[in-house]
């Protein structure tokens, strides 16, 4: 079969996007505590890691459409964040958790020391049947943390988001259960590839259901595909591409791996409908 | 001459569409970052605090009264006695506290000044910003149940049964349980913030002293003696509310806070 080769885009285009929004978070959260000792990095963000997660947005949404007021800790910077991710999210899915979320990248940082430490063995330890009956445990804490937090005003997530502890290690505000989700996270970062982001990420599972309707999506051409399961071994998320035509599956995390710009190699056949031909 | 100015079309070079993860490494950032530039133009893009007025509260004989629970430890007690006519130097007072502002306190200070301590039965109290909710609801006679730890000063107690609205009797057995052992507890608290943070600088102005931190709002600058409309000389737009603070203010609206604090240096200088 004669195909025509796809040009492989560097990996270092979505790397240097997540890197930068990475540093940006971290030195944002290292000036929040060093403003408190009267020291501020110029030209960085001393707010809080509240005040910079679109995920403060969606346990406040409620309260702040109900009553005009935000859950203590909450920010309206958070609910602008959750404007901003959502219309990248109508436009090309959850390009936040695969290009933006801090957090998303630490994972697949990991997950790249762990390819090197287990090989083909790697991120295939969850069958897939249980994988996805898991990844739908996202919407379980979407439900809990909104429910709770809108009944009692407090953020019930924050004690066991891996998230917060990250980058409040130094600040002694972590909470121990606040710890362990870390350091289960980086564990099973080491086997699973993302497994906060599959199983357990609320934001994740806001950002999920985008996939059904996002302007510009992900699309196999079946009539050019070569069925070698490139775009399989390729998804962080465990997502079978090449069983699909368009992915509306809810784990897709629009990073982008599986299209012809990456892994698979004929061009135009696993691809980004963008407006004016270009994928 | 004119054939020379022609391009075959054999030296045409076709132009390569850019790939869809280049366009995306372009749009992703210019989307985020240009959509926080319309929330900050717009005075959306606040980083400091939710809001400062607090919660009211929903249901019941209080419903639409400001809800005490929802102080913050960034509240400032100059916001609480906007909120709950309560004088900041009441509260200040009740708490120990001895400071030239102290409407520029904040409830966190308390858990900062008291923390965990020993309680008359030899219990484990907190003094903290659970006390000044305490506090708050107990002078004004709004309704809050305190969490069972929470500590108070035995100055604050004594300010609540002089001047405080009546509480019941349960509430005041509680209240008289949660007095901390310590009965003479005092805090300079200018002292101490100069002496661990260098960065604060202060001013003195003709009236009053005004200590510049990241937390300095407009009703501090206009308690050191400025008017509304010098304030708004140096911004050179109407100020913001008096509990908004100066520095998110000026962020908000594009303009130099350390351009603002030394024009607002000057004028209090110059009075």
């Amino acid at each position: 079969m004669v195909y025509t080769k796809s040009k492989r885009q560097s990996p270092w285009i979505r790397r240097t996007v997540q890197i930068v929004f990475f540093v940006l978070i971290a030195l944002g959260a290292v000036n929040h505590t060093l403003e408190e000792h009267g020291i501020v990095i110029p030209w960085i963000s001393n707010a809080s890691l509240h005040a910079l997660c679109p995920f403060g947005g969606v346990v406040t949404l409620w309260q702040f459409l109900t009553t005009g007021t935000l859950v203590r800790q909450i920010h309206l910077s958070a609910v602008v964040l959750l404007g901003i991710t959502g219309v990248l999210a109508v436009l090309f899915g959850p390009v936040f958790c695969g290009w933006i979320c801090p957090f998303g990248s630490l994972q697949e940082w990991i997950g790249k020391v762990g390819k090197k430490l287990f090989g083909k063995r790697y991120n295939t330890l969850v069958p897939a049947k249980l994988d996805r009956v898991l990844s739908y445990l996202r919407y379980v804490v979407l439900g809990w943390a909104v429910y709770m937090t809108t009944v009692t005003g407090v953020l019930v997530f924050q004690p066991y988001d891996p998230y917060y502890a990250l980058f409040n290690l130094w600040t002694g505000e972590v909470a121990l259960t606040g710890y362990i989700a870390l350091g289960l996270v980086v564990g099973l970062g080491l086997i699973i590839e993302r497994p906060f982001c599959k199983y357990a990420c609320p934001m994740g599972a806001v950002l999920g259901v985008s996939n059904l309707f996002r302007v510009f999506g992900i699309k196999r051409r079946e009539s050019s595909c070569i069925n070698c399961k490139l775009c399989d071994k390729a998804c962080p998320m465990n997502i079978e591409v090449s069983g699909k035509g368009r992915i509306l599956d809810h784990r897709c995390i629009s990073c982008g791996e599986c299209t012809s710009d990456r892994a698979c190699p004929v061009i135009k056949t696993v691809e980004w409908k963008l407006p004016g031909g270009a994928a | 001459m004119e054939t020379s100015w022609r391009c075959s079309v054999s030296e045409t070079k076709k132009i390569a569409a850019p790939s869809a993860t280049m366009v995306l490494a372009v749009v992703i950032p210019v989307i985020m970052f240009g959509g926080i530039g319309i929330a900050q133009q717009a005075g959306w893009w606040q980083t400091e605090r939710g809001t400062a007025t607090p919660a009211t509260i929903q249901t019941g004989d209080f419903a639409g009264i400001y809800d005490p629970a929802d102080i913050r430890g960034s509240s400032t007690f100059g916001e609480i006695e906007t909120y709950f006519a309560l004088p900041a130097d009441l509260i200040a007072q009740a708490f120990g506290i001895r400071t030239e502002n102290p409407a520029g306190v904040t409830a966190k200070t308390v858990d900062e000044l008291y923390g965990e301590v020993e309680g008359i039965s030899g219990q484990t109290l907190d003094v903290g910003t659970d006390s000044v909710k305490l506090f708050v609801a107990r002078m004004s006679g709004i309704p809050f149940e305190a969490d069972e730890i929470t500590g108070m000063p035995e100055s604050a107690i004594d300010t609540i049964l002089t001047l405080g609205a009546g509480m019941s009797d349960e509430e005041r057995t509680a209240l008289l349980a949660s007095a901390v052992a310590d009965r003479s507890q005092e805090f300079e608290i200018l002292a101490a913030a100069e002496e661990e943070d260098h960065e604060t600088t202060t001013t003195t102005g003709g009236t009053a002293t005004l200590a510049w931190t990241g937390q300095t709002t407009f009703g501090q600058v206009l308690a050191a003696g400025l008017s509304q409309e010098q304030i708004e000389s140096v911004l050179g737009i109407p100020m913001g509310g008096r509990t908004e603070v100066v520095r998110t203010f000026a962020e908000a609206n594009g303009l130099s806070y350390s351009t603002i604090r030394t024009e607002i240096d000057a004028l209090l200088g110059q009075q």
